[in-house]
């Protein structure tokens, strides 16, 4: 099995109304709201203009025909 | 398959010249807002009656359409794809699986341009409403984009 291929498809999988509501109403810790600013912070210094995070962003491609 | 002859400056830039209203959605948006996340494709959310308009924008790049205009409005979405793959929506309005019912002109009502180069900007929605198109389906990767964004508009100044 194409190992990106099936995380892919987890990935893409639709949650069940009940389990998404839960997801998006935990509550944000301090510490996880410091790691996603910091880590945006970095992001942002080192790939200071658009167009270098925009190339920056470029996932290898997913074969979704393997099984 | 990512062509290494992609070049994604003229991409946007044929976009922009299109005057195509042209919502870039997706995983790319976050990227511009500063996001370190990864994608294979580009999403957009464009004006239904400038499907052709869009399509012939994006043809020098390589990029061609799946189905017809007729199909594209029928379904709501279509792909131009080649060496890139790019999704696009072409519905007026898409309701959010909890209900709540988004309209492409409210989204370009309150969008935001980012400019890549002198000439070449690319149009994002408002934070809150790139939060609203990734309630459109909840998958788990749209749910964790949804907790980014809140944070980043957490952290961002008044």
């Amino acid at each position: 099995m194409n190992e990106r291929a099936g995380f892919a498809r987890l990935d893409d999988r639709e949650l069940e109304p009940a389990e998404a509501r839960a997801y998006l109403d935990a509550p944000t810790t301090e510490a996880e709201r410091e790691e996603v600013l910091a880590l945006a912070a970095w992001f942002q210094r080192r790939y200071p203009t658009p167009v270098e995070r925009l190339a920056s962003a470029s996932a290898p491609p997913i074969d979704r025909s393997t099984s | 398959m990512r062509g290494g002859d992609f070049d994604e400056l003229a991409f946007f830039r044929a976009i922009h010249r299109s005057g195509v209203r042209a919502l870039l959605i997706g995983r790319r948006a976050l990227v511009l807002l500063g996001l370190p996340v990864l994608t294979a494709d580009y999403d957009f959310w464009i004006a239904i009656d400038e499907i052709a308009a869009f399509n012939a924008a994006v043809a020098p790049c390589d990029l061609l359409p799946t189905v017809d205009a007729e199909q594209a409005k029928r379904r709501g979405r279509y792909v131009v794809e080649n060496d890139e793959h790019v999704d696009v929506l072409v519905a007026r309005a898409i309701t959010t699986v909890d209900g709540v019912p988004v309209a492409f002109e409210d989204l370009w009502a309150h969008r935001r341009a980012v400019t890549l180069a002198p000439g070449v900007d690319v149009q994002l929605p408002a934070v809150d409403d790139l939060i609203l198109t990734k309630r459109f389906a909840d998958r788990p990767k749209d749910l964790e984009d949804i907790r980014l964004l809140r944070i980043l508009k957490s952290g961002l100044r008044p």
